[in-house]
């Protein structure tokens, strides 16, 4: 009887063997970044990198030429995101995967007017990892997508690199599709995007190869709608509350005509609201600290009153930059940086909307405590000077 | 009847645990967070909690059954008739999960995993296995589940302490924003699920040492609360409540944020795979319990020929739900329903019969 069941369960095995969800490697076109742009009130732009795999073969393998381009634009059209990637079948001999996707750029039109489709099919999605990056373009995406950043084969490659970067140096923010999607349904709190363009590497420099992306502060949104862009100096200020930076470096300048670079390390923000009735106050208490890093300038002897006076003015330095961020967050009326969330944790439901967080976020009273001291001063103690 | 076959403490454990936790696991976060959205976990508690009381009917009425299986004790108990009746009742019973689960398990892989299979083939497939291990019988059933058991735990810790880094303790905030209605809503799904505990009806019996079956009882209850609490508070914690309640399965969504490095990602097909383990088991014991109840009621020597029927039937009532909307309305009502009638309401009316002549506890 055993071996009755054992025959029963061989075409088990024959079931198994032809998968109908098998994507085959050589019928595959795999797509590295995409650009989203809204071209007309009911036309989106798809601007796909799609992986040239004969050019990404090793030197060491035979058959592949090696030297074109790694990858190569291409677009389609369609009435949504879904229509016009399935559109892109028609130019295309192989099916696109976006599983190996690493960067989206959306453009400024498309994240003004039509954020609302792109979440969807964001969220819907089965290929897509959720750890994708988004960026957001100043202008058009299909711009952005045409650029060739020398510095890495692929440019899908070089947006993930580069949003790992800018966010540890607190220069733009690092965002996800999941943490895009959180922020979005968040309640009391707006979403951000890094803001991404194109530079030259040299200045002076011309042609193409000379061109390149850079993540330079960030696109804030109120709802799913894009409402301004603010700078990477404006971004740190979010930065300080947020977190999620490695080693950001503030300039302050002491009394004594000198410039200190300081890098702070460790920072610690708590934000305490104030509930009474409709009426909202909101009081933010940060705890930095960080370690000298460049003195530029002659000056008095580097003693502990030093560190304590570099210590206060790295303070003000931060608390001027947390107040500059609110002040724009309160006038693009973008609650960016989430204090409405917080709010609404401290409230129930019946209070929250009675408060009417939308109307009231731009008049709230946010107070800005900051302190902040001087731990070390890198691997050395006095400064170096010529005689 | 054939002889009793005999398992052990830790089988007993692992066999309840799989089959109250097993299908609810992967849709539950998104009903609690629907009802009770931040204080979904709190209602994920005290359900189980609740759960745990009223799976300590079943036990008390399995303990007081005469000596030998659950069939012979009845008749004793209630006479051949009578005892024959509640046989059919929890046969029934236990068969109205079967094709219901057949479609959870159908539908989750093709939303998880394999979009363009077809249902059937992936049915047929996990319905051989389910005959298999249903004819071999209760003992290879609880070594299955022993041997399956490190895995789903491996692969079910991933999930949770994976999704650590991505947790944000404030959006399980505020705690009762609603009050406590909402939360005493979510226990009321939660609580009832522990009614397909009334396995232990004929597990206990076939124990081979009944000392200590409060205590195993008691840590499977546990066990159930860790799992259905941990992942409700990963997926609220996660995804935010608004996220977690629009998602058909939020534990396979956690599975697919998981990122280790920059080498482990996408988690939610082996994790799949691995859930998949538990609802075989599941599936397994449930219609071996019911074929073996129906060849008593029957007067069948043994329970292959039922299992077979059963199956075959299982299949086609499998598409009776015409789409995933349905499949959860009839889990998150239909199986609520039945899960309290043969857990705890039949066992609790049939309670007071076992000390009419005094217990076997």
């Amino acid at each position: 009887m055993k071996k009755a069941m054992l025959i029963l369960l061989l075409p088990c095995s024959l079931l198994f063997s032809g998968c109908w969800d098998v994507q085959e490697m050589e019928n595959t076109q795999y797509i590295t970044a995409m650009g989203i742009d809204l071209e007309s009130e009911d036309k989106i732009l798809l601007s796909l990198h799609l992986v040239n795999t004969e050019q990404m073969k090793g030197s060491d393998q035979t058959g592949g030429s090696g030297n074109g381009d790694a990858y190569y634009l291409a677009t389609a059209k369609g009435r949504d995101l879904y229509d016009a990637f399935r559109n892109f079948a028609k130019k295309h001999s192989r099916r696109g995967d976006l599983s190996h996707l690493q960067g989206i750029i959306i453009g400024e039109k498309f994240a003004t007017d039509c954020m609302d489709y792109c979440l969807d099919w964001l969220n819907r999605n089965r290929q897509l990892r959720s750890t994708t990056s988004i960026f957001l373009a100043k202008g058009s995406a299909h711009d952005l997508m045409k650029v060739k950043p020398p510095q890495e084969k692929l440019a899908g490659d070089y947006l993930e690199g580069l949003t790992t970067v800018s966010s540890a140096v607190a220069m733009a923010p690092k965002v996800s599709i999941q943490a895009l999607l959180i922020a979005l349904v968040t309640q009391g709190k707006d979403a951000v995007l890094p803001r991404v363009e194109k530079v030259k590497l040299d200045p002076d420099g011309k042609g193409d190869k000379n061109e390149t992306l850079q993540a330079n502060g960030m696109g804030v949104f109120r709802g799913a709608n894009f409402c301004g862009f603010i700078s990477s100096q404006q971004t740190r200020g979010y930065f300080w509350l947020k977190g999620g930076f490695k080693d950001p470096i503030v300039l302050v300048l002491p009394n004594q005509g000198r410039w200190v670079s300081v890098e702070s390390l460790k920072v610690a923000s708590k934000i305490k609201p104030k509930v009474q009735g409709e009426k909202v106050s909101i009081e933010v208490q940060v705890i930095a600290s960080g370690d000298i890093f460049e003195i530029r300038g002659p000056g008095s002897e580097i003693n502990d009153s030093f560190f304590h006076q570099v210590g206060h003015l790295l303070g003000k330095e931060i608390e001027k930059e947390i107040k500059q961020t609110i002040i724009i967050s309160q006038k693009l009326d973008s609650d960016f940086i989430g204090f409405g969330e917080i709010v609404r944790g401290s409230v129930s439901s019946k209070q929250w909307e009675r408060i009417n967080w939308r109307q009231l976020f731009s008049q709230v009273p946010i107070k800005v405590r900051v302190r902040a001291n001087i731990n070390r001063s890198g691997v050395a103690l006095g400064q170096i000077m010529a005689w | 009847m054939k002889p009793l076959e005999k398992i052990d403490q830790s089988q007993l454990l692992l066999l309840v645990l799989f089959t109250i936790s097993a299908t609810i696991l992967l849709p539950l976060p998104r009903v609690l967070a629907k009802l009770a959205a931040e204080s979904a976990w709190l209602s994920a508690i005290l359900g189980s909690v609740l759960g745990f009381v009223g799976l300590g009917i079943p036990t008390l009425f399995a303990l007081r059954l005469p000596a030998g299986s659950l069939p012979d004790a009845l008749a004793v108990l209630l006479g051949k008739f009578f005892g024959k009746v509640v046989c059919m009742v929890l046969a029934l019973g236990m068969f109205s999960f079967v094709p219901l689960m057949l479609r959870t398990f159908g539908e989750a892989f093709i939303v998880g995993m394999l979009p363009r299979t077809p249902m059937a083939v992936l049915l047929i497939i996990f319905l051989l296995n389910v005959y298999l291990i249903a004819y071999l019988g209760l003992e290879p059933l609880a070594r299955s589940a022993q041997a399956f058991a490190i895995p789903i735990v491996i692969a079910f810790l991933i999930v949770i302490f994976g999704s650590i880094p991505l947790m944000d303790l404030q959006r399980l905030k505020p705690w009762f924003p609603d009050g406590l209605i909402p939360v005493i809503k979510g226990v009321t799904m939660v609580a009832p699920y522990f009614g397909e505990g009334a396995i232990v009806l004929y597990l206990i019996p076939a124990l081979q040492n009944k000392q200590g079956v409060w205590k195993t009882v008691s840590m499977a209850s546990v066990f159930i609360c860790l799992t259905f609490t941990s992942l409700t508070f990963a997926s609220v914690a996660t995804l935010t409540a608004a996220w977690t309640a629009s998602v058909p399965y939020p534990g396979l969504r956690l599975a697919r944020m998981v990122s280790i490095g920059r080498f482990f990602h996408r988690f939610e097909p082996l994790f799949l795979s691995v859930w998949y383990l538990s609802v075989y088991i599941k599936t397994g014991l449930l219609i071996f319990l019911a074929a073996r109840l129906l060849a008593y009621v029957f007067n069948q020597e043994n329970h292959h020929l039922v299992l077979a029927i059963l199956l075959v039937v299982a299949f086609p009532l499998a598409y009776l739900p015409g789409d995933l909307l349905e499949v959860f309305a009839l889990q998150f009502g239909f199986a609520r329903i039945v899960s309290v009638l043969i857990g705890f309401v039949l066992p609790g009316l049939l309670l007071p019969f076992t000390f009419k002549g005094g217990g076997n506890e």
